[in-house]
């Protein structure tokens, strides 16, 4: 017995180790059709090493349809998927060696959490010694080492989410895919899964895309975020720069990143202005944008002004409270201008006050209505 | 990174084969094995009978005519009708209890209940049917107790009878039943039933006025079923009414083993099942989508 | 006091059904030389003689043949069928469905009958074949659904997930599908040996000389004598009817089984 195994055997138990070469996911002109309909059209996107993106969009707009692509289950017409540099669009699921999340978990109900977190090892030939103690390891890191011999019906929502976490990782994928995972969880399991989820990613290092369509859920947990709409990809951007810099109207809506302000707009000295009443006006620099007849004005929630105004027709029609912010909704027309005000504020504007609004022009934006 | 079409599916996920050779097996089988006889037995009743050779391969239409006008198999239809009424009836009457007693149990009753129901089905249709023989035999079980206890004298007319197969076939079908109204009965919201106790229903009125309207579908597929299978009996109705009681099922036996006529043993398959078909087309109509 | 009402009525009920199946089976260890129930003392002789009784056990035998010979060809036609059935429209899936059915929505004496003629027609005299032959089609039918219940309560993303680990093909059916679908493909099985066994109606017409399934063996036997050995084999059918409804209990949950 030579000192060097001797010294192995001294060592800590394995652990899952982060991933060793660059690896990146990029996706070129990628088109899927069902029929004459386009699931997914031309989509472009890249993935660096260790990201967490996020898929966001509403129902039917393509991103289970790319994350599927991805995955191998279904075979786009056009377009190359390429994964850690080698072109993978050819390559059946079980080649892609891609760990995946389903939205179900897809526990394998006849067998044990072990035998589940096992038998991704078992396909790849790894040795018996050798893929018991990965999979130990991957059991530890979501907290679940004592639940090996458990079934899946035997677990709550959340372990079996764990234990599809465990299955997914513990073969070391290039990539991680994750489709809607938290959606069967509670408020509180949500919500902790969130960060115990990111945490992981981190520490693993492994690059990851996952499904959503909620939007808070994605600005949590997400590095960039894809926001995807009727198969075509609107924005792809940090979760800040999406709040404060939506590309259109409708990314602004979907994502609630601020107000798009309602009436005909006006041009005056390079600036278009939306006064929707006396004394309340909204402008934003042109900007290059087709104006007036494509573009809507962009207004943060937390940009506008308010003051009172005895004089205005505008008066306070709602206020929600949103734990360290409040809420102020003030009706135009058929519309209403939303204003967040640090909660401190709540007693400054009651139900019914009138108020006069507005905003600096720098914070606001001419969108394309899209 | 320019784009590149890429080549078309290389990974295709199961099935190789298409729904015609999955489904070439069974078409195959029924085909020869049901297409076949069922033809040929068509065919078989449209000929004349002989008596030296089975039949004379002429087309008639006497064995119809006959069937259709003679009083002795008018009145065997009408018996094996009304039999399936009363059996029906019964079934329902008493299963519909039952029924609910299964759907509203605790866990451990329900499936106590289940087994008990269910396991008469597995068992054969003779010995089934060979229970009653013993219980209603002049000689049998109860008619042995009445004599000792002195109630009676001479044993009751209840084998060989009408009620005789009555009460064996409604023995036979009463799974079916239950297993049709519990199946109908899981399905119906019991808040339903609460709003209506909370509206002041009684608990008759509920009954008749909510819980049977909604377990309608069940009772329409459960009649079906028992009425089918009824009117199709042979092997009950053979044993329990010895050669004294004869249904549609009985004659069609008599009529290919002993009697030997085929073309009006066929003939008599055939309106059989022109009858069955006739309540299937009925419970369609009654039970259509609306 | 109404629900009292329907609580008795359901026991009443209950007891209609067991009652004559508790009197056979009393009447089974009778000393009496006649089916006498409450039984007159307690004997065991009834079941000795239904062991030495070489027709019965020759019956028993038959019908053990048949049945697993039923099983084996209502699984081979049967599994590709189901699959076949959930392909294609819905449309069109329910109208195969009905036909795949009807074996079951016919009549039996019908079909008995029907095929007695065709073997008179065709004069082929293999009683064997035709009796297995009878029993596949009458069981077909219960195969086909409990394996299509199953399959359709199959989670597609168990595949998926497989494949999505490396899985190859052959493994994901050996290791995957086939244990997940184990308990249905066993229920079924089960269905069609059980009605095989028990197949009266078919076997009655197709039956011939030296080869009588036991149904029909007691069914001949009741015509001229209706000694407590009847009660005997009838107490050992019903019994075991009974284990397989528990077992099936245990093994899918009723509902499952029975396609309620």
């Amino acid at each position: 017995m030579s000192m060097m195994a001797t010294a192995r055997q001294v060592e800590a138990p394995p652990r899952l180790q982060p991933q060793a070469a660059p690896a990146s996911l990029e996706v070129s002109d990628l088109s899927l059709f069902y029929g004459s309909v386009p699931a997914l059209d031309a989509i472009n996107l890249s993935v660096a090493q260790g990201e967490f993106v996020a898929l966001l969009g509403p129902s039917g707009c393509g991103k289970t349809s790319l994350l599927r692509s991805i995955a191998g289950f279904v075979q786009p017409q056009k377009g190359a998927i390429r994964l850690g540099g080698r072109d993978v669009a050819g390559l059946p699921p079980r080649r892609r060696n891609i760990g995946i999340m389903f939205q179900s978990y897809a526990l394998f109900p006849h067998m044990t959490v072990m035998e589940n977190v096992l038998f991704g090892l078992e396909c790849r030939g790894v040795s018996a010694a050798e893929a018991r103690a990965r999979a130990e390891a991957a059991l530890k890191r979501v907290s679940l080492s004592a639940f090996g011999d458990r079934r899946p019906k035997q677990l709550s929502g959340g372990q079996q989410q764990r234990v599809a976490l465990a299955r997914a990782i513990v073969i070391e994928p290039d990539l991680l895919l994750l489709d809607e995972p938290l959606g069967a969880l509670d408020k509180q399991l949500r919500l902790q899964m969130q960060t115990e989820l990111k945490m992981l990613q981190r520490s693993l290092g492994v690059t990851a895309l996952f499904v959503t369509h909620d939007q808070e859920e994605a600005m949590t947990m997400a590095d960039r975020i894809v926001v995807m709409r009727d198969g075509v990809i609107q924005q792809v951007d940090e979760p800040e720069t999406l709040f404060t810099r939506p590309r259109t109207a409708w990314v602004s809506d979907f994502v609630s990143a601020g107000n798009i302000v309602q009436g005909a707009l006006e041009e005056a000295d390079g600036f278009y202005r939306v006064e929707i009443a006396p004394g309340s006006v909204f402008a934003a620099a042109a900007d290059g944008v087709k104006a007036p007849a494509d573009a809507a004005l962009f207004v943060p929630f937390h940009a506008v002004s308010v003051a009172p105004d005895p004089a205005s027709p505008l008066e306070v029609s709602a206020i929600r409270l949103l734990g360290l912010a409040i809420e102020l909704q003030i009706a135009y027309g058929a519309h209403v201008i939303r204003v967040q005000l640090p909660s401190s504020r709540v007693h400054d504007f009651p139900l019914g006050s009138r108020v006069r609004l507005g905003a600096e022009a720098a914070d606001c934006r001419l969108l394309p209505k899209g | 990174m320019s784009a590149i079409a890429a080549p078309l599916a290389t990974h295709q996920p199961k099935p190789a084969m298409s729904r015609t050779a999955l489904l070439a097996p069974l078409t195959g089988f029924y085909a020869v094995l049901l297409l076949l006889p069922y033809g040929y037995m068509l065919w078989l009743s449209f000929v004349r009978y002989s008596a030296t050779q089975f039949y004379v391969p002429v087309f008639t239409l006497e064995n119809y005519v006959g069937v259709l006008t003679d009083s002795f198999y008018l009145s065997l239809f009408a018996t094996t009708i009304l039999l399936g009424i009363v059996v029906t009836l019964a079934t329902l009457v008493m299963g519909y209890p039952l029924a609910m007693k299964i759907v509203g149990a605790k866990p451990r009753t329900k499936t106590l209940l289940m087994v008990l129901v269910l396991s008469p089905l597995l068992v054969n249709l003779v010995v089934r049917t060979y229970a009653w023989l013993v219980l209603l035999g002049d000689n049998g079980i109860i008619n042995r107790f009445l004599i000792d206890l002195g109630a009676i004298s001479t044993p009751l007319p209840i084998n060989r009878n009408f009620v005789s197969a009555m009460l064996g076939l409604i023995h036979i079908s009463l799974p079916l039943m239950v297993l049709s109204l519990v199946s109908i009965m899981e399905r119906i919201d019991p808040s339903l039933m609460e709003a209506g106790k909370s509206l002041g229903a009684g608990s008759f009125r509920l009954l008749r006025k909510v819980h049977f309207p909604l377990a309608l579908p069940g009772v329409g597929v459960g009649s079906l079923l028992v009425f089918c299978t009824v009117i199709s009996a042979f092997v009950t109705p053979q044993l329990l009414g010895g050669n004294r009681f004869a249904t549609v099922g009985t004659v069609i036996y008599q009529k290919f083993t002993f009697s030997m006529n085929w073309p009006l043993g066929a003939t008599l398959v055939f309106v059989l099942l022109a009858i069955n078909g006739a309540v299937i087309a009925l419970h369609g109509y009654l039970f259509r989508e609306r | 006091m109404f629900e009292r009402g329907l609580n008795i009525a359901a026991w009443l009920v209950v007891a209609f059904l067991v009652i004559p199946l508790i009197v056979i089976i009393g009447a089974s260890f009778t000393t009496t030389e006649y089916v006498a129930f409450p039984p007159q003392g307690f004997t065991l002789k009834w079941y000795e003689k239904l062991a030495t009784q070489h027709d019965f056990i020759r019956s028993f035998f038959d019908s053990l043949i048949i049945g697993i010979a039923a099983t084996i060809g209502a699984m081979a036609i049967g599994t590709p069928t189901a699959i076949g059935l959930r392909m294609g429209s819905a449309r069109s899936q329910a109208l195969l469905r009905t036909i795949a059915m009807m074996p079951l929505t016919l009549p039996t004496i019908v079909t008995g009958v029907a095929l007695l003629q065709i073997y008179y027609l065709t004069e082929i005299d293999a009683p064997w074949t035709a009796v297995v032959l009878g029993h596949i089609l009458v069981t077909v039918p219960y195969f086909v659904r409990t394996l299509g219940a199953g399959l359709e309560a199959f989670d597609p993303s168990l595949v998926e997930a497989a494949e999505s680990l490396g899985a190859s093909r052959w493994r994901i059916i050996f290791k995957i599908m086939l244990p997940v679908l184990a308990p249905s493909i066993f229920a079924g099985m089960i269905f069609v040996f059980i009605t095989s066994f028990d197949q009266v109606t078919i076997s009655i017409f197709l039956s011939g000389p030296g080869m009588m399934p036991l149904p029909i063996r007691i069914y001949s036997y009741i015509e001229f004598a209706i000694d407590p050995m009847v009660a005997a084999v009838s107490t050992v059918l019903i019994l075991f009817a009974f284990a397989i409804v528990v077992g099936l209990q245990k093994l899918l949950g009723l509902e499952r089984a029975f396609g309620a």
